[in-house]
């Protein structure tokens, strides 16, 4: 199963067009700020992450990211440890 | 050796992402790995007819393109949904099939490893 | 397990480095090991020798950062086609080409694009960090 890690907006539109419905996403870098993109299409919380460096230094907080779950470097590595290929967006 | 799936999702002149993309792709062809490109999103424009890159002292991409076969690298694949977001008309002779969605998460899926590229 | 990895983006420029040199020392914690690190695209920067860290990010000088890691004999690994026309040259392609200088920081190598693709083949998983 991949595993997709989400760098831009544009690049979680992209991501979402290609990923199977049950593969997790990380988005960090800019991709922080789409996490409000995937709560509005309502898709499962469970399967989205967020680098809680990257959205600390952009001030997305818990109010921005509702229930997604902001995961530390470790956490990262984890979830490359579960899943291949790792595929990487950024238009 | 892996399968791979080299992704090229800019327009080829503006920046050099597409043609180093596809000198990995070449290189990891002659490496006798399977091959595999998809080109999406703005990437659609590198199958734009009568491109002439010398007009600004530039390779031209189409002709890159036309070499894969020489390299082994047979699937070739463009996303049908961004063709029709640009309005691509796609060189033919440049043997690229148009690809569904559905059909590129499979793709992905059953990948070794995907090379986005993006810089 | 063993990680491929590239990264794309220059240093300072972009997150690229932040990233790959964090993810590096996370997956050194979790007992995992590295075959290689392949800059490519912008990324053949992050090997330029000569950068001078600007003073209000003195405790994120990546070059010492990327010094830490090929100490522990990570190769650092310049892509020599995206390397030499962006001006990263070793002394090799410095007398080869006549050039002024050799740039290229000596915790990095100059490697062809075939390093890339060995490395990804001998590694469980290929992570890349886009500029």
């Amino acid at each position: 199963m991949s595993l997709h890690l989400v760098f831009s907006q544009n690049g979680l539109s992209a991501c979402l067009q290609r990923r199977l419905p049950a593969d997790p996403v990380l988005m960090l870098g800019d991709g922080v700020y789409a996490c409000q993109q995937w709560l509005r299409e309502q898709l499962p919380n469970d399967l989205a992450f967020v680098l809680a460096a990257d959205a600390a230094a952009r001030g997305i907080g818990d109010e921005q990211r509702g229930d997604i779950a902001a995961v530390d470097y470790a956490q990262f590595v984890s979830l490359t440890e579960a899943h291949s290929p790792i595929v990487s967006w950024q238009d | 050796m892996k399968n791979y799936l080299f992704i090229i999702s800019r327009a080829p002149y503006a920046s050099s992402h597409a043609f180093e993309q596809l000198e990995a792709a070449m290189v990891a062809a002659v490496f006798d790995a399977s091959v595999t490109v998809l080109l999406r999103d703005e990437g659609v424009w590198a199958l734009q007819p009568r491109q002439e890159g010398s007009a600004t002292q530039q390779n031209t991409f189409a002709k890159a393109l036309a070499a894969l076969p020489a390299y082994e690298v047979e699937q070739l694949y463009v996303c049908r949904a961004s063709l029709n977001k640009h309005s691509v008309s796609a060189d033919p002779s440049l043997g690229f099939e148009p690809m569904s969605l559905a059909a590129q998460q499979r793709l992905i899926d059953s990948s070794d490893v995907v090379i986005g590229g993006q810089s | 397990m063993k990680y491929a990895l590239a990264v794309h983006g220059a240093p300072y420029s972009s997150n690229a480095a932040e990233h790959a040199l964090s993810f590096i020392e996370a997956l050194q914690a979790c007992g995992h090991d590295i075959e290689r690190v392949f800059f490519f695209h912008e990324g053949v920067y992050q090997g330029l020798n000569g950068q001078v860290t600007p003073q209000s990010l003195h405790d994120n000088a990546l070059q010492a950062r990327w010094a830490a890691v090929a100490a522990q004999g990570i190769e650092l690994a310049v892509c020599i086609a995206s390397g030499i026309k962006r001006g990263v040259v070793d002394s090799a392609e410095q007398e080869r080409y006549d050039l002024p200088a050799a740039t290229l920081h000596t915790d990095f190598t100059l490697v062809g694009l075939g390093q890339l693709i060995a490395a990804i083949d001998n590694a469980d998983r290929y992570v890349e960090f886009p500029a």
